[in-house]
């Protein structure tokens, strides 16, 4: 079906896998550094696999949302000026970001099973929807305050320092994945629901100022 | 063929002149194949329609005609209607321009036939 | 013959009126020049007539369909725009060779082979990133772009700024070639009128907001004329007519003249020649500077 439709989701459906690949990527480097600092010491795989899931995790949730502050200046403008349609942008970017959210989902299950921990896969629900409703934010920023970019990349940072503070403050009492694994199932799900829905609103947003996408 | 344009003129009507002066000077004969539309705006870096118009000038003067499917041929007898039109414009483009100039820094007709008797 | 039509197009940002109701047609199967001073909004017109931006106010058809997030009339044209080295994150990081992957990727007629042959001509490596490019060789990408989208309606907007001479001969022909092989539709904007201009079969001349001309260049050119000779006969020779930048040396007058139709019958005492498409666009703006 080629379609200009069918061209548009291509593109961002690949944007998204490349996303994936690098998350997967960036959990496999902290796990490699794991191994390679805590040589000699005797939790040296645990460790490691605590800092390489963490790194995944972290990715899962900031990953997209840091495409999503760029995405609408450099992709979103570069493939409208090749002919691509507004609303197919839209929909290009909610499929994209959705699309790295279940593969994410997948992943922390699998990655739970192989590493044998059974609360690992309760995250599978809250992570990557904390990863939608970020880059879905991200987006509506970079949307509405496209001539402020530059702004918008420091409340982005200033957030993810904000995040990767907390995180590394959790990191040294406990593990990420002790901290969400001794938390209330019932209470994940209800996040998790709050999330995609929180999402959907956010996209309503976002819909009603796509049609003044324009290239830059 | 291969002078550069000028402004002085119509670009489509120095294409014509151009081809003109060729068959006047046998470097094109009768029934050879001149450049195509194509070759000449590729040449002369000017639109295809403009190099056309140049052409098919030509063509209702009788000068080229198309044979179908292979390209612009000069048609037989045109360096003679060449000639006979160019005698035509000789006086208006030519003639007319000396006399003005000979006026003007005044040299008398008198003058003027003897300069041209003596030019061999 | 298809038709793009845009119909009273005005164009504000914020207060700015940049474009002032622009009623233009473009016929397919032919070269059109688009030539305007600095600021005049050609960039936005083109945007405008591709969709890539929205307009104030106005339609752009393409056989009579809105082109504006139309799948049909989209695919059928190419606004290959000017590459800018940075964005506002800064330099602009993107690597020419992602650049063709995502061309080749949305246009529907993408000739990958003639973009490799043109990769080769303009010598262009693919692994750069846009921003360490150099101006020409920013300008050869969206040459590039352009004639390997190989789109009915092509559009190029200042395509041979930063080219040098070799380089811009090369695109003139590149444009003859591609255009005498499939009549594909070429809208160029250039400011290099001069060497480009024989190129065109039709020009548009934008002047403050609005289309001053619209015309085969040919028949433009053949109701223009450059006036000169004694001033007092110089002014009688053309007061019925549209006269444009007048200059004065001693007793000595000339001007450019645009009549409605082309003239046979100057005074006899005044020198004609024909202007050239520069000349009689720089005649017209300088008028403009004089009235402003």
């Amino acid at each position: 079906m080629d379609t200009l439709k069918a061209r548009t989701i291509k593109f961002y459906l690949i944007k998204s896998f490349q996303l994936v690949v690098i998350t997967i990527g960036l959990g496999l480097l902290l796990f490699v550094e794991g191994l390679f600092f805590g040589i000699g010491e005797a939790d040296q795989m645990i460790e490691s696999i605590n800092l390489g899931s963490t790194g995944l995790l972290i990715g899962i949730m900031l990953m997209p949302a840091m495409y999503a502050i760029y995405g609408p200046n450099l992709y979103d403008s570069l493939v409208l000026s090749m002919g691509a349609r507004r609303i197919d942008i839209f929909w290009g970017n909610i499929l994209k970001e959705v699309t790295f959210s279940v593969c994410s989902a997948i992943i922390i299950c699998i990655f739970g099973a192989v590493i044998d921990l059974p609360n690992f896969t309760t995250l599978s629900l809250i992570v990557p929807s904390f990863g939608l409703i970020m880059s879905a934010l991200c987006r509506l920023v970079a949307i509405k305050f496209k001539n402020v970019g530059k702004l918008a990349i420091v409340v982005v940072a200033l957030i993810s320092g904000f995040v990767g503070a907390t995180v590394g403050y959790t990191f040294e009492q406990n593990t990420l994945v002790d901290v969400f694994s001794n938390m209330n199932v019932g209470l994940f799900v209800v996040l998790g629901i709050i999330g995609v829905v929180a999402y959907a609103i956010v996209e309503r947003l976002i819909f009603g100022s796509i049609m003044k996408l324009s290239v830059n | 063929m291969l002078e550069n344009l000028g402004e002085d003129k119509s670009i489509y009507i120095q294409i014509s002149e151009m081809i003109e002066d060729e068959i006047l000077r046998d470097i094109l004969k009768e029934e050879e194949k001149v450049p195509s539309t194509t070759e000449l705006s590729k040449f002369y870096k000017i639109n295809p329609a403009t190099a056309a118009k140049g052409i098919n000038l030509l063509v209702d003067r009788d000068i080229l005609y198309k044979k179908r499917g292979i390209g612009m041929f000069v048609q037989d007898g045109a360096k003679e209607r060449i000639r006979e039109s160019r005698r035509n414009s000789f006086y208006e483009t030519y003639v007319k321009k000396i006399i003005g100039e000979a006026e003007l820094i005044g040299i008398s007709k008198e003058e003027l036939k003897k300069m041209i008797d003596t030019e061999k | 013959m298809s038709k793009l039509v845009g119909k009273s197009i005005v164009k504000n940002y914020g207060k700015d009126k940049v474009l002032k109701n622009i009623d233009i047609e473009i016929e397919t199967g032919k070269i059109y020049g688009l030539i305007g001073r600095n600021g005049v909004g050609k960039t936005t017109l083109l945007s405008i007539l591709t969709a890539q931006n929205p307009a104030t106010s106005g339609e752009v058809t393409l056989d009579g369909e809105p082109v504006w997030e139309n799948e049909k009339c989209l695919d059928r044209m190419c606004y290959s725009r000017e590459l800018s080295p940075v964005t506002i994150f800064g330099t602009n990081n993107i690597k020419v060779k992602e650049y063709l992957r995502t061309a080749k990727a949305f246009y529907k007629n993408w000739d990958q082979e003639y973009a490799e042959e043109l990769i080769k001509l303009f010598n262009i490596n693919k692994k750069k990133a846009v921003g360490k490019l150099s101006k020409g060789q920013l300008s050869a990408i969206t040459i590039i772009i352009a004639l390997a989208s190989k789109a009915e309606i092509t559009i190029l907007d200042e395509p041979v700024a930063g080219l040098d001479v070799v380089a811009r001969e090369q695109f003139y022909k590149l444009i003859i070639e591609e255009y005498a092989e499939t009549g594909r539709t070429f809208i160029i904007s250039t400011h290099i009128i001069e060497e480009a201009a024989s190129l065109f079969e039709k020009v548009i001349i934008l002047e403050d907001g609005q289309v001053a001309i619209e015309e085969n260049t040919e028949d433009l050119l053949a109701r223009a004329y450059r006036i000169s000779g004694q001033d007092t006969i110089v002014d009688e020779a053309t007061k019925d007519y549209k006269v444009f930048h007048p200059e004065v040396l001693g007793h000595n007058k000339v001007v450019t003249v645009l009549a409605d139709e082309p003239v046979s019958n100057f005074d006899c005492r005044v020198q004609v020649e024909p202007v050239s498409l520069q000349n009689l666009f720089f005649a017209m703006c300088s008028e403009e500077r004089k009235e402003a």
